[in-house]
């Protein structure tokens, strides 16, 4: 187990540093940058050149390669270029909670309601229940999250005055981004649980269970379950990753100050230290997912240990 | 027994699942949630301000996005008055010598900041120090360098003590211009007095409502990134007691659709980032208003390339700018001229007084190619239009597009998303490029100083290549810099009418729109100015019911 461990952290270092240096120079690769000249015209040339140096964009590329992973190595992500007197850690450090709790909620909901209905789906297969949690959730993953949440706003918001348009920090602020967050995964909850359900109880050890004698609920909930769950393992993994570092569409809807934003803004604003602090941030904490996934798996799946 | 435990443990995952939703709702229950909730009797109103400006402190900041936060909490020499015009602030009296560049100003007495403590002429004198220091770095000197000699004090080329910006005691401040400056008052409404001591102490005091010391109408009592900025009214004010409002809470709202639910439900009682899909909601109605903001819309010609001024003529009287506002939904006015409404001349509007000098003319326009040596365009070139990628400026391209080749001349858009523009702007690979301004005080001089020749120049002092340099150019250099030293008011004017004719005449560049700006606010709420640079004030404001 140590050795498994120790093999896959080893793989995500090396993946780590890859991410860092292909991100690094592809984003100073693409046009623009955090200062144009153009966009202010008041603002003399010689001002402009101050600005550049004291952040450092008037070296050559590789040595501000250099400078860069040397400050990582104490953990220092820079200031932002365009969020002035802010450190991208303590941006990092004031946006991330927020995303991350709205993201554990959605994710406890997707599972609290995607592995049941994931289950009667697949032992009523065929009946009623079946048909509406499969169309239900054909509808979960096709419609985009922004559409959800427009339709939500305008309902709740809007029709019913049921909830406020924006604001942040009481629980009234929290429950329509975490609905329209956890739509897609319990869809797809449902559907893995489903499908990899109806494969288990056709195993012969099920078979052998039910001819013990042994009670339909014993038989689901302790010998078919278990395996039944390690394709929603996999994908819970990443599906934590993703939903606790935010959603740009849902928190610029809901207004919600989360970490979400600054993907896209990050980079439309080519505001490159928080670019490369988002993505080494995000790319760590799914690596850190996925490690935990796969030992998860090996601690649930015995043959995952043995194979590797 | 097994059935106990079952139970036990979906009362415990149960009672997670709740206390992380009690979690959640966790911090600290006084503090405002940024929503539009309403502060008891106080009376509050509640502002939209757009996404979070970038910069939340007046030396690092650039956009109009924290100036209408700024205008709120600090207040300068001058201020707007509740006309929109400049009048005195925190002087009391002024006077200023014959040629118009030595003025001093007398501080009234007994001014506080925000914190009670004593505000006096030094604070100016150290605000300035502080802000125009090579070091501070400030994003924005242009109107500081009003001032004698600082613009090589910014440089780090003179001392503080060659500037002309001195406190001859706690109440008296002598300010000596680089050159006489008729409209000084609507600068002196942008110096604004900092907390200095407080700033050179804390370097993050712009994140702390205890350390962000001001002296406006306003000050900020509670500061939550990303959400809101919650302004209370200023006791230490000077004005303090034709103050009607409470409390201010200026809340982020990145979304123009967000805004107008908002207000719809109102969550907001003022509102002035609006989509396309507003202005038609509420154009007819009490609650929108608009006004003229000093700023216009036009496109960059490449002068290298399109170099025959009838054919940059022809390109300017195709633009039926009526129509255009209608695909575009917008209020903008068409700009007939490049200096735009909002500019006074006396109590008159320049724009009136000077007269429209482009209006649509399509017969003129074919005449001119033809006169060119191009009847219906044949022989022209595909002209590359450059613009950023918005929906906005896609449509006004393709609209542009069109028009233009209705007299025959062919263009091709290439769009850019904001990032990149400026800086395919500044490659000067383009026949036209998308462009515009807005000025920051009421004199023509801030719109029409964008094309004098010292700003056509690179660094090292060789001219753009793309930029206007003729006999027309040469000459309305000549005419723009005797405004600078002309100090008779109607001949000055004059001088400007006459400039912006030899701009026109040559048509560097074409002027599309005037911009205004367009507000809502609820009928129960009076007194919210929207000036002429398009800041929001509140300090004019109250709730009736």
């Amino acid at each position: 187990m140590a050795k498994f461990i120790l093999k896959r952290v080893a793989i995500s270092v090396v993946s780590m540093l890859l991410l860092i240096t292909v991100t690094f120079f592809l984003m100073h690769a693409i046009p623009g940058g955090p200062f144009s000249p153009g966009e202010q015209k008041d603002l003399k040339p010689e001002v402009l050149e101050a600005i550049r140096a004291r952040y450092g964009l008037d070296l050559p590329v590789t040595q501000q390669y250099a400078n860069y992973m040397k400050n990582l190595a104490h953990g220092d992500l820079g200031v932002s270029m365009k969020k002035t007197n802010y450190t991208v850690n303590e941006l990092l450090a004031g946006s991330f909670p927020v995303s991350a709790q709205i993201g554990m909620l959605a994710v406890v909901m997707a599972l609290i309601i995607g592995i049941p209905l994931g289950i009667i789906a697949a032992l009523k297969r065929g009946s009623a229940a079946d048909m509406v949690s499969m169309v239900l959730a054909t509808i979960g993953i096709s419609i985009p999250t922004f559409v959800i949440a427009m339709l939500l706003m305008y309902l709740f918001c809007m029709k019913l005055a049921w909830f406020p348009t924006f604001g942040w920090g009481e629980a009234k602020h929290f429950i329509l981004p975490v609905v329209c967050l956890c739509l897609a995964p319990i869809a797809n909850i449902t559907r893995l649980i489903r499908s990899s359900m109806l494969e288990v109880v056709r195993q012969d050890y099920i078979r052998t269970a039910r001819a013990k004698g042994l009670s339909e609920l014993m038989v689901i909930g302790k010998h078919a379950i278990r395996n039944a769950i390690l394709p929603v393992v996999t994908y819970v993994g990443p599906l934590v990753a993703s939903l606790m570092t935010g959603s740009f569409a849902i928190e610029r809807m809901f207004m919600v100050p989360g970490i979400g934003r600054y993907f896209v803004n990050s980079v439309s604003d080519r505001d490159y230290t928080v670019i490369m602090g988002v993505t080494i941030f995000y790319g760590a904490f799914i690596m850190v997912c996925t490690l935990l996934v796969d030992i998860a798996y090996a601690w649930i799946d015995p043959r995952v240990r043995f194979d590797s | 027994m097994k059935r106990t435990k079952k139970v036990l443990a979906l009362l415990l995952s149960l009672c997670l699942a709740a206390t992380m939703m009690a979690g959640c709702g966790g911090g600290d229950d006084s503090a405002d949630n940024g929503d539009g909730s309403s502060g008891g009797d106080k009376k509050r109103i509640t502002y939209a301000n757009g996404a979070q400006p970038e910069a939340m402190d007046p030396v690092s900041s650039v956009y109009a996005k924290y100036s209408i936060l700024k205008y709120n909490i600090y207040c300068g020499l001058a201020r707007i008055s509740e006309d929109g015009v400049a009048e005195l602030g925190y002087a009391d009296d002024y006077t200023v010598n014959d040629d118009m560049t030595v003025w001093t100003f007398h501080i009234r007495e007994g001014s506080k900041f925000s914190d009670g403590s004593d505000l006096t002429a030094h604070d100016w004198v150290e605000t300035m120090k502080y802000h125009c220091a090579p070091e501070t770095a400030a994003r924005s000197t242009t109107m500081e360098e009003y001032v004698l000699n600082m613009t090589e004090y910014v440089a780090g080329e003179c001392e503080w003590e060659d500037v002309g910006f001195k406190a001859l005691d706690d109440n008296t401040l002598e300010i000596t211009l680089a050159f006489p400056c008729t409209y000084f008052l609507d600068v002196a409404c942008t110096y604004v007095p900092y907390k200095v001591d407080v700033i050179k102490e804390n370097p993050n005091w712009a994140k702390n409502p205890e350390t962000y010391i001001t002296n406006g109408p306003f000050r900020i009592v509670e500061l939550n990134d990303q959400v809101n900025v919650l302004l209370e009214k200023n006791p230490y004010y000077y004005d303090a007691e034709n103050v009607a409002i409470d409390e201010v809470n200026f809340v982020f709202l990145d979304d123009p659709a967000v805004e107008l639910a908002a207000y719809k439900n109102n969550e907001i009682q003022v509102s002035d980032n609006l989509s396309a899909e507003s202005i038609k909601t509420y154009r007819d109605t009490d609650e929108m208003t608009a006004a003229e903001r000093i700023g216009v819309n036009y496109l960059t010609v490449n002068t290298n390339r399109i170099s025959d001024n009838r054919i940059r003529k022809a390109l300017a009287y195709s633009i039926n700018k009526d129509a255009l506002i209608q695909i575009l939904g917008s209020t903008n006015l068409p700009a007939t001229g490049l200096v735009p409404y909002g500019i006074h001349w006396g109590d008159e509007q320049w724009r009136d007084k000077a007269g429209d000098l482009v209006t649509y003319d399509i017969e003129l326009a074919k005449q001119l190619l033809a006169d060119a040596g191009y009847p219906g365009g044949e022989g022209l070139p595909t002209y590359k239009y450059v613009t950023q990628n918005d929906e906005e400026s896609v449509n006004k391209a393709q609209a542009l597009q069109s028009m233009w080749k209705e007299v025959g001349i062919n263009t091709e858009i290439v769009t850019f998303e904001p990032s990149t523009y400026w800086d395919v702007f500044d490659t000067e690979d383009w026949d036209i490029a998308a462009d515009g301004w807005t000025g920051d005080y009421d004199d023509p001089n801030t719109n029409l100083f964008l094309w004098e020749a010292y700003r056509e120049q690179d660094p090292d002092g060789t001219l753009k290549d793309a930029r206007w340099v003729n006999e027309a150019a040469a000459e309305y250099d000549r005419l723009m810099k005797e405004t600078y030293t002309e100090l008779d008011y109607e001949t000055r004017m004059n001088l400007f009418v006459e400039a912006e004719k030899v701009l026109v005449d040559d048509m560097p560049i074409l002027p599309v729109f005037f911009y205004t700006d367009t507000m809502l606010v609820k009928p129960e709420v009076t007194g919210v100015l929207k000036c002429y640079i398009g800041h929001v004030f509140f300090q004019y404001a109250d709730i009736v019911e």
